[in-house]
């Protein structure tokens, strides 16, 4: 399904500075998504998966820097933009659905001014009353009553106010859309709700989405293609859309699912993976993945794996194609 | 296995809450007529969304809370309204509580060694080297070694797993017979969930513990629970063994919460759902899921559906309960 890519992203670094010196969020990631494909992104805290996404929007905070590779969003390099250019590009061309729609709005505004500023900023010849009318068009479209235009975010539930958001962020019709953990503080039923939404919307409106989040069930669900992070690398990513999202081969992936319990299993053991992540300024050498992974070997410590192609997958291991097939955790 | 530790038994149990709305006095009942018993080494998963009562439950066990109705008694005693300091210390050597996150739970400018030697010497009076060894042994038991150096240790040293394992040494400290153990995976990173649960799992052999493990995630609440009860607005909606609720659930709710649930068997279309929290207000009338119940009909908005039990230790508060579906039960009846 590969057509025009919509976000190509070379060799991305991103470096904190630190008091003990710089700190690599993101560590040389590399791929692409296409028009109308979701790519899902895994990772645990701290592996960089927001970072990159804060990078790829321009919005990097104070001491965080890209020290190196490139992000082009349709064929454009954002980090060439300059002042309005950029301003106008952000919300036209791509958009961010932030984790925690509590502190995304404005709380002494009502949505509806929300709504409406986004769109006068973006679209000098749209007067007062185009706008209110597409805002209303906008709540339908997320499925909100139109009279809750009026509301004060406080006034909305959780769920609403995510809403509120998306509808933001598809405003504009953007061509990719970012969504960082867009359900991770919602109950489960309303997360699914919502989910089912942005797939409704993504088949009306076409757009590319990148899903950040930590749960792998979910991501693997709604994802054509599934890429997994861990200490700022990218480690594993599908090569191509198939009926599994990703079917996981890297060790850490692996490790990952065979954390989560199940509801379909009756007698499973589940298995943590030993250590915990490492932090930004203290990475492990070689693989950074080494210390905790049970297969280990003495290479893995010094020398760090290139990307490699293994069963379909994009896969920064060692381990040899053999190696990772015989120990692949039963596969759903 | 025949124990001869109590059982934790609740029964009827109300707790409500004074609030004041437009200058109005009001009261709300995030626990409202709940019974359940737990048995010693048994695990009961309570499971529901933010405002189902579930933490106020788990709160009001330990008696953070004092509930308004009912009771709550272990063996014969009951806890349900003391008040006298010694008569709570008693309760807490039965019961303890782990809490959600273990970042808040820890005091930063105490070693874990004196968060754990205060409790020891205060409770069982041990002293010196004594004291000291007792407190290796718990790091040992809940998997921190070698005890020596994690007893040195201020809470920012550690990673959230390490930490609610000391959060759990701290309960295991009076050797307690229950746990009741609020949210104590979802502030960790996946891959240190598995290993939380399974220490949990170990302890309930080792020590026979009971535990009242609150989620809102029903995949670890089966894999860690004997038992599942599902609350929503208050009220227990559905409850029976684990893998009855997920297999066999029939309570609408439980249902759309199986739906709901990613890498679920029952994954399906949610479609729209009511964004609205419960009603919680003393009064209110009917089944509080009714506002958001696809089946609902106009007697579950003024009859409250009494908690029925439809096989062996499955029982379901519905006047609509979604028989069929793939389910055995509607051809026996």
């Amino acid at each position: 399904m590969n057509g025009k890519p919509v976000l190509e992203v070379e060799n991305l670094s991103v470096c904190y500075a630190t008091r003990r010196g710089l700190a690599t969020a993101v560590d040389r990631v590399s791929f692409t998504i296409y028009e109308n494909e979701v790519v899902g992104l895994v990772g645990e805290s701290g592996c960089g998966k927001s970072t990159m996404a804060n990078a790829i929007m321009r919005l990097l905070g104070d001491g965080a820097y890209v020290t190196g590779g490139s992000i082009r969003v349709m064929g454009q390099d954002v980090y060439r933009l300059k002042g309005d250019a950029l301003r106008q590009f952000r919300w036209t061309q791509m958009a961010m659905v932030f984790q925690g729609a509590m502190n995304v709005l404005n709380p002494v505004k009502t949505v509806e001014s929300q709504i409406v500023d986004t769109l006068l900023a973006h679209r000098p010849g749209m007067s007062k009353q185009q706008a209110r009318a597409r805002a209303e068009e906008l709540f339908r479209l997320v499925r909100i009553d139109p009279k809750r235009l009026q509301s004060f975010p406080h006034e909305l539930s959780g769920g609403m106010r995510q809403r509120v958001v998306i509808a933001i962020a598809v405003a504009l019709e953007p061509k990719f859309i970012i969504m960082d953990e867009p359900t991770t503080a919602l109950d489960v039923i309303v997360q699914k709700s919502i989910l089912e939404q942005i797939m409704e919307l993504r088949d009306r409106l076409g757009f590319s989405i990148l899903f950040i989040s930590h749960d792998f069930n979910l991501v693997q669900e709604i994802s054509n293609r599934v890429g997994v992070m861990y200490a700022g690398r990218l480690v594993e990513m599908s090569k191509s859309a198939s009926d599994l999202a990703l079917t996981p081969r890297h060790p850490y992936t692996q490790g990952l699912i065979r954390a989560i319990p199940k509801l379909t299993s009756d007698d499973e053991d589940i298995q943590g993976i030993p250590g915990s992540p490492p932090s930004a300024s203290n990475r492990p050498s070689g693989c950074a993945f080494h210390p905790r992974c049970p297969y280990a070997k003495p290479i893995c410590r010094t020398v760090e794996p290139g990307m490699t192609t293994v069963a379909g997958n994009l896969i920064e291991c060692h381990l040899s194609e053999d190696e990772l097939r015989s120990m692949t955790y039963a596969e759903r | 296995m025949p124990s001869d530790k109590p059982s934790l038994k609740v029964d009827d149990l109300v707790v409500r809450f004074p609030i004041r709305q437009r200058g109005e006095q009001r009261y709300i009942t995030p626990v409202d007529h709940v019974s359940f018993e737990i048995k010693p080494g048994e695990v009961l998963s309570l499971v529901g969304e933010s405002g189902s009562g579930k933490s106020t439950l788990g709160r009001a066990l330990v008696r953070l809370i004092e509930p308004s109705k009912g009771s709550i008694c272990i063996g014969n005693n009951d806890v349900t309204h003391i008040r006298r300091s010694t008569e709570l210390r008693g309760l807490r050597k039965n019961i303890q509580m782990v809490f959600q996150d273990p970042f808040a739970s820890l005091n930063p400018v105490r070693t874990i060694g004196q968060h754990l030697k205060i409790l020891v010497r205060k409770h069982q009076g041990l002293r010196g080297r004594q004291l000291e060894q007792r407190v290796i042994q718990l790091l040992d038991t809940v998997g921190l070694y070698p005890g020596q150096e994690v007893m040195v240790k201020y809470p920012h040293e550690m990673s959230g797993g390490q930490r609610q394992r000391v959060a759990i040494a701290r309960a295991l400290t009076v050797n307690p017979s229950f746990l009741v153990a609020d949210e104590p995976i979802s502030m960790l990173d996946v891959s240190i969930r598995a290993d939380i649960l399974k220490l949990l799992k170990r302890l309930k052999s080792d020590f026979d513990l009971g535990y009242l493990y609150i989620t809102h995630d029903l995949a670890s609440a089966k894999y860690f629970g004997d038992k599942i009860m599902v609350m929503y607005g208050g009220q227990v909606m559905e409850t029976g063994t684990s893998k009855e609720i997920v297999d066999n659930a029939v309570h609408p709710y439980t249902r759309l919460l199986l739906a709901s649930t990613a890498g679920s068997p029952r994954r399906e279309r949610v479609g729209e759902t009511s964004l609205e929290a419960p009603d919680l207000f003393e009064g209110r009338r009917g089944c509080p899921f009714a506002h958001r119940c696809p089946f609902v009909s106009d007697v579950c908005r003024t009859e409250k559906p009494p908690l029925v039990e439809q096989v062996h230790g499955h029982a379901v508060a519905c006047h609509h309960p979604v028989l069929g579906g793939g389910n055995r039960r509607h051809d026996e009846e």
